[in-house]
C-alpha cells in the first residue's frame, strides 16, 4: 500500500499531461475520457504530494532553499509579466506599412467596403493547416481586415481540426472562404482580398443584380470565347455576384424592371426606332446602359454606329478619328506602324520609339444633346489607369487622313514642348431622374457609358494594360457599386525586376570573398602585434 | 549607467585585441556573402525564365527580404555562440568573476554591459553586410523600406539570440560547453518555433510568439508593434535571467 502511495505522484502527473494534451489537441473527441484522466490525475498527484510532504518540507528552512524559492518566485513573476505584455501587444497590434507599393495594407477600395460594413458579418476561411504558407497568408490577411474593421469577425480554420464549425457552415469544402450574415452566405474559392471585399458587400445586399446583354442585331455574344466573345468579362462579373441574362426586346416591350444594367455590345445591324425608344425610356426611368461600339469609317453614318441615335440623345459621341500614341514607345519612325492586337503591353512599354497608330480604337466625347435641353452634370470618375510611367494623357486623337500622310509630316506631332491632348477611350454620362408621382425609384440617376472600341473588353484583350480594370469598374460605376471600384493606380506599383549583368556578378563575387578575407587579415595582424609585444 | 559603460568599454577592448571577434565577424561575412551570391544567382535565373514568358518577376526587395529574413537568421545561429561563449564562462574559468561580483556594481549592470558589448559586435557585423542591400538599391531600385526595417529586425533578433548565448555562457565555466549549450538553445528556439506552427488548432495562434515569425513580420518593410515588443521583452527577460543565474553563485 505504501509503495502504491509513492507511485501515485508520478502516475498522477502522467495522467495530467496526457489529459491536458488530449484536451488541447482533440477536445471534441471522447471528451469524457480526457476529463476523467484530468480528474484522476489531479487526485493521484494530490495523494503523491501528501505522501511526500515530509520530504518536500524538509529543506524549506535552509538559507539556500529560501534564496532559491525567492529567485524562482521572482522569475515566475517576470515570466508572467512578459507573457501578459506580449499577449496585450499581440491583441492590440499596430502595423506600419512603409513599403512603396503598400503591399501589406488593404487596398483603399477594401477599406471603403469595410467602413460601410453592416453588423453581424462573419468570415471563416477553411484551409489545411499542413499548408503552412497559405495558412499563414490567410491569417495575416484576416488580421489586416480585423485591424481595419473590428466589427468583422474572422476565423481561419482547418476543416479536419474544427469539424463542428465546418458542419455548421454547411461543409463548404477546403481552401474556400465563407462569408455570411444571417441566412445570406457566400462561398468563394481562395482568399483574394478583392474577392473577399466583393463578398462582404454581397452578403449585405437584399436582392441580386441582373445584367441584361442585348441580342438580336448581330451583337457580340457574351458567352463566346476568343476575339469576338466576352466570356472572361462574364466570368468576372459572376465573381462580382452579377447575374447575366440575354435580352431581346420585341415591339412595344420594355426593359425588365429588375435590370441593374443593360449592355449593348457592338450591334452590326440597325436597332429599330421602337427599341431605341425603349432603351431611352429605360434610361429616363433611372436606368443604366453600357454601349460598346466599333465605328467603322468605311461605312455610312447609320451602319458605322447603329447606336448613334440613342447615345447622342445622352450627349455621347463615338467619333471617326484615330488614336495616336505620341510618346514613341514602339520603336518605329513611321507613325502608321500598327500596334498589333496581340502585342504584349509590357513589350510596348519597354521600347523607346515613335508615334504609333491604333487603327481600331475610336475617340469618344461628350457633345450637345439632341432632343431636350436638360442640363447634364459632368464630373470625372477615374475608373482605370494605364501602367505606371505613362502619365495621365498618353494618347491623342487625330484625323483619319493622317494615316495617308508621309512620315516626315507626322513626326512633327511629337515635338518636345507640345504636350499631347488627353483623349477618352471610354466615357460616361449621367443625369438625375426627375421623379413622377408614385415612382419608387425617386432620385435614382440615369447612367450611360460608351466605350470606343468593343475589342477593349473581349477575351483577347481583357488582360492587356488596364482593360480588365476598365471593364469591371465601368460596370461597378454604372450599377452604383462605387465601393467596389478598385484602381491599381490608387496603389503605387512595385518596381521592375532587377537585371544583373555578368560584370556586376563578378563584382559581387569579388566583394563577397574579399570582405571576410580583409577582416580576417586585420584580426591576424592584431593578434601578431600583441604577441610580439 | 557609468558602471555599465565601463563594462561595455572593457568588453569591446577585449573583443578587438583578441582574434576571436575578427574570426566571428569574418565567418559571418563569409557565410552571408556566399548566401547572397547564391540568392542573386537564383534570382537572375528566375528573372530570365520569367522574362521569356512575359511573366512578372518580384522586384529586388524580394532579395532584401531573403538577406534579412533567411540568410541572417541562419548565419546568426552559428555565429552568436562564437561571440558569447567566453563572456561569462571565461570570467568563471579565470576566477575573475569573484572580483567583478565584489566590484561596486550590481550583477545586472555587469551582465548588461557585457550584453551591450556583444550587441555592438552584432551591429558591426550587420553594418559590414550593408553593401548587399546597397547594391540592390543601386542596381534594382529596391524598395528602401525592407532595407531599414530588415536592419532593425536583424538587430532585434540578433540581440535576442545574443541574450540566449549570454545565458548559456553563465551556466558553465567552459567556453566550449557554453558554445555547445548556446548552439543547442538557439537551434531549439529557431526550429522549435517552426515546429510550434504545426501543432493542431493552437499552433497558428502560438506561432506569433516565436522569434522566426516575429522576424518575418519586420523584414517585409513593415513595423509591427507586437514584434518589436516581443523582441524587447524577451531579450530583457533573458538578460535579467542571466543576471539572476550569475547572482545565484553567491548563495549556491
Amino acid at each position: 500500500m505504501k509503495k502504491l502511495a509513492h507511485l501515485a505522484g508520478p502516475i498522477g502527473l502522467a495522467l495530467l499531461v496526457i489529459g491536458s494534451g488530449w484536451a488541447a489537441l482533440v477536445p471534441a473527441s471522447i471528451p469524457w475520457l480526457y476529463q476523467s484522466l484530468l480528474v484522476a490525475g489531479a487526485l493521484l498527484a494530490t495523494i503523491g504530494l501528501w505522501t511526500h510532504r515530509s520530504d518536500l518540507l524538509a529543506p524549506a528552512g535552509t538559507r539556500r532553499a529560501r534564496q532559491g524559492a525567492g529567485a524562482l518566485a521572482s522569475v515566475a513573476v517576470a515570466i508572467g509579466i512578459v507573457l501578459l505584455v506580449n499577449f496585450l501587444a499581440a491583441r492590440y497590434n499596430e502595423r506600419y506599412d512603409f513599403t512603396r507599393a503598400r503591399s501589406f495594407s488593404l487596398h483603399p477600395a477594401t477599406e471603403r467596403v469595410l467602413k460601410a460594413l453592416p453588423e453581424g458579418v462573419e468570415v471563416v476561411g477553411f484551409f489545411p493547416q499542413a499548408d503552412r504558407n497559405t495558412f499563414r497568408s490567410v491569417r495575416i490577411l484576416f488580421e489586416t481586415f480585423a485591424a481595419s474593421q473590428p466589427r468583422l469577425k474572422l476565423t481561419v480554420a482547418d476543416p479536419n481540426q474544427q469539424p463542428d464549425l465546418y458542419e455548421r457552415l454547411g461543409r463548404p469544402g477546403s481552401r474556400v472562404t465563407v462569408v455570411h450574415r444571417g441566412e445570406r452566405r457566400v462561398v468563394l474559392p481562395g482568399f483574394e482580398e478583392g474577392d473577399l471585399a466583393a463578398a462582404l458587400l454581397e452578403v449585405g445586399r437584399e436582392q441580386s443584380r441582373v445584367v441584361y446583354w442585348v441580342i438580336g442585331h448581330d451583337e457580340r455574344p457574351v458567352d463566346a470565347r476568343g476575339a469576338l466573345g466576352y466570356q472572361r468579362l462574364q466570368s468576372d462579373l459572376i465573381k462580382d455576384y452579377y447575374e447575366i441574362r440575354t435580352l431581346s426586346l420585341g415591339a412595344g416591350e420594355k426593359v425588365p424592371a429588375d435590370a441593374a444594367l443593360v449592355v449593348i455590345a457592338d450591334p452590326r445591324r440597325p436597332v429599330p426606332p421602337a427599341e431605341v425608344a425603349a432603351y431611352d425610356a429605360y434610361l429616363r426611368r433611372g436606368g443604366r446602359l453600357l454601349a460598346l461600339v466599333d465605328v467603322d469609317p468605311g461605312q455610312g453614318e447609320t451602319q458605322a454606329n447603329p447606336l448613334a441615335e440613342l447615345l447622342e440623345r445622352w450627349g455621347l459621341f463615338a467619333r471617326r478619328g484615330l488614336i495616336l500614341d505620341p510618346r514613341e514607345r514602339t520603336g518605329d519612325r513611321d507613325p502608321r506602324k500598327v500596334v498589333g492586337d496581340r502585342f504584349p503591353h509590357n513589350s510596348v512599354n519597354a521600347l523607346e520609339g515613335q508615334l504609333t497608330l491604333f487603327p481600331q480604337a475610336r475617340p469618344v466625347e461628350f457633345g450637345p444633346v439632341m432632343d431636350d435641353q436638360q442640363v447634364f452634370h459632368y464630373k470625372l470618375v477615374e475608373l482605370a489607369a494605364g501602367p505606371p510611367g505613362q502619365g495621365k494623357d498618353p494618347f491623342v486623337s487625330a484625323d483619319l487622313s493622317l494615316a495617308l500622310r508621309p512620315a516626315e509630316e507626322l513626326a512633327g506631332l511629337s515635338r518636345p514642348g507640345q504636350p499631347p491632348e488627353p483623349i477618352a477611350v471610354a466615357i460616361g454620362a449621367f443625369r438625375k431622374f426627375t421623379p413622377r408621382a408614385g415612382d419608387t425609384r425617386v432620385g435614382r440617376e440615369a447612367r450611360a457609358a460608351l466605350i470606343g472600341d468593343a475589342d477593349f473588353l473581349n477575351d483577347a484583350h481583357f488582360d492587356q494594360v488596364a482593360n480588365r480594370e476598365l471593364a469591371l469598374n465601368v460596370v461597378r460605376w454604372l450599377t452604383g457599386e462605387e465601393l467596389l471600384i478598385r484602381r491599381e493606380g490608387e496603389r503605387r506599383q512595385a518596381r521592375e525586376a532587377m537585371m544583373v549583368s555578368p560584370a556586376q556578378m563578378n563584382l559581387v563575387i569579388a566583394l563577397a570573398l574579399g570582405a571576410p578575407i580583409v577582416v580576417f587579415l586585420v584580426g591576424w595582424i592584431v593578434w601578431l602585434t600583441r604577441r610580439s609585444r | 549607467m557609468s558602471q555599465v559603460w565601463a563594462v561595455f568599454k572593457r568588453e569591446l577592448k577585449s573583443y578587438f585585441v583578441s582574434p576571436l571577434a575578427y574570426t566571428a565577424i569574418a565567418s559571418f561575412l563569409f557565410v552571408m556573402n556566399v548566401l547572397f551570391v547564391f540568392s542573386l544567382n537564383a534570382y537572375e535565373t528566375t528573372r530570365r525564365a520569367a522574362a521569356q514568358q512575359l511573366q512578372q518577376v518580384p522586384g529586388a526587395e524580394a532579395l532584401v527580404r531573403d538577406i534579412f529574413g533567411g540568410n541572417v537568421m541562419w548565419a546568426l545561429v552559428f555565429i552568436v555562440p562564437l561571440v558569447t561563449m567566453r563572456l561569462l564562462a571565461e570570467e568563471r574559468r579565470q576566477h575573475t568573476a569573484e572580483l567583478l561580483l565584489t566590484a561596486p556594481m550590481t550583477t545586472r549592470q555587469l551582465v548588461l554591459g557585457k550584453f551591450l558589448g556583444a550587441v555592438f559586435i552584432l551591429a558591426v557585423m550587420l553594418a559590414l553586410i550593408g553593401w548587399q542591400p546597397l547594391l540592390l538599391r543601386m542596381w534594382g531600385d529596391a524598395d528602401p523600406a525592407p532595407v531599414w526595417t530588415g536592419f532593425l529586425a536583424a538587430l532585434l533578433y540578433g540581440s535576442f539570440l545574443l541574450s540566449i548565448g549570454l545565458l548559456a555562457s553563465s551556466l558553465t565555466e567552459s567556453t566550449f560547453v557554453a558554445a555547445i549549450i548556446a548552439l543547442g538553445l538557439l537551434a531549439l528556439v529557431n526550429w522549435g518555433g517552426v515546429a510550434v506552427g504545426q501543432i493542431p488548432i493552437i499552433g497558428p495562434g502560438l506561432e506569433q510568439f516565436t522569434p522566426v515569425e516575429n522576424l518575418k513580420a519586420l523584414v517585409r518593410g513593415t513595423i509591427e508593434t507586437r514584434a518589436v515588443v516581443y523582441f524587447l521583452t524577451m531579450t530583457l527577460f533573458v538578460v535579467d535571467l542571466t543576471a539572476r543565474v550569475v547572482d545565484s553563485q553567491r548563495w549556491r
